[in-house]
């Protein structure tokens, strides 16, 4: 596993605020660009991938579906279940 | 602020690019996420850039802050439960030995929870994967 290690100075002359934060995210900005190329495809997670991460509960594929079930044949618990952003 | 101080408890290596979380790397790959130390601020103007660079921010790029524990879905008792999952459906089998240069390992929930175990599962998780 490598590092890759990139350092700028700039000299010479005082940059505003403004600028250093431009820089900074143009920079942040370059770097992922050329990580993930200039058109990214959108990346699957096969262990993740029943609901969001974070955002949402974390339920195994088979979890969800059974929920998503019981969410569907009852009303009463899609109501319970409103805001999980499942 | 400094980042130190912003994570005076732990870090959420999973958090969703607000104000006070910090770029924690990129996804390069399935499985594969592209660190990058120090972990840089999160900013309107950062998220606009990569936006109108066609960049998809939370899919492809990885975001840290401080973890927010009962306020997030993934807390279960008293730890969380998301990294316990995960530790336990991955099957990885890598070199455990070499990790990666990360931002937040000292601070990390997850390090705290599984050590190294969880930086070999780390690199699996998309926030929002394709078609969830």
């Amino acid at each position: 596993m490598a590092d890759y290690k990139f350092e700028f100075t700039l000299s010479g002359a005082t940059l505003s605020d403004e600028q250093k934060l431009r820089i900074s995210n143009d920079i942040a900005t370059a770097v992922t660009k050329a990580v993930v190329g200039d058109s990214p495809q959108l990346m699957g997670a096969p262990m993740f991938s029943a609901c969001r991460i974070n955002g949402g509960k974390y339920l195994i594929g088979a979890e969800a579906a059974e929920l998503l079930r019981a969410v569907e044949a009852s009303p009463a618990k899609a109501s319970l279940t409103r805001g999980m952003n499942i | 602020m400094e980042l130190a101080e912003q994570i005076r408890e732990t870090t959420c290596p999973s958090a969703p690019p607000d104000t006070g979380a910090v770029l924690l790397g990129v996804i390069a790959g399935k499985g594969e996420v592209v660190y990058i130390t120090p972990s840089m601020p999160v900013t309107s103007s950062l998220l606009e850039s990569f936006s109108q660079n066609g960049i998809p921010v939370e899919n492809r790029l990885r975001f840290a802050s401080r973890c927010i524990q009962h306020q997030c879905v993934q807390w279960s008792g008293d730890r969380c439960g998301l990294i316990d999952r995960a530790v336990l459906t991955a099957e990885k089998d890598e070199d455990r030995a070499a990790l990666p240069k990360c931002g937040i390992r000292s601070t990390c929930r997850w390090f705290a929870q599984h050590g190294k175990n969880a930086c070999a599962v780390c690199p699996e998780v998309v926030r929002k994967p394709a078609g969830a």
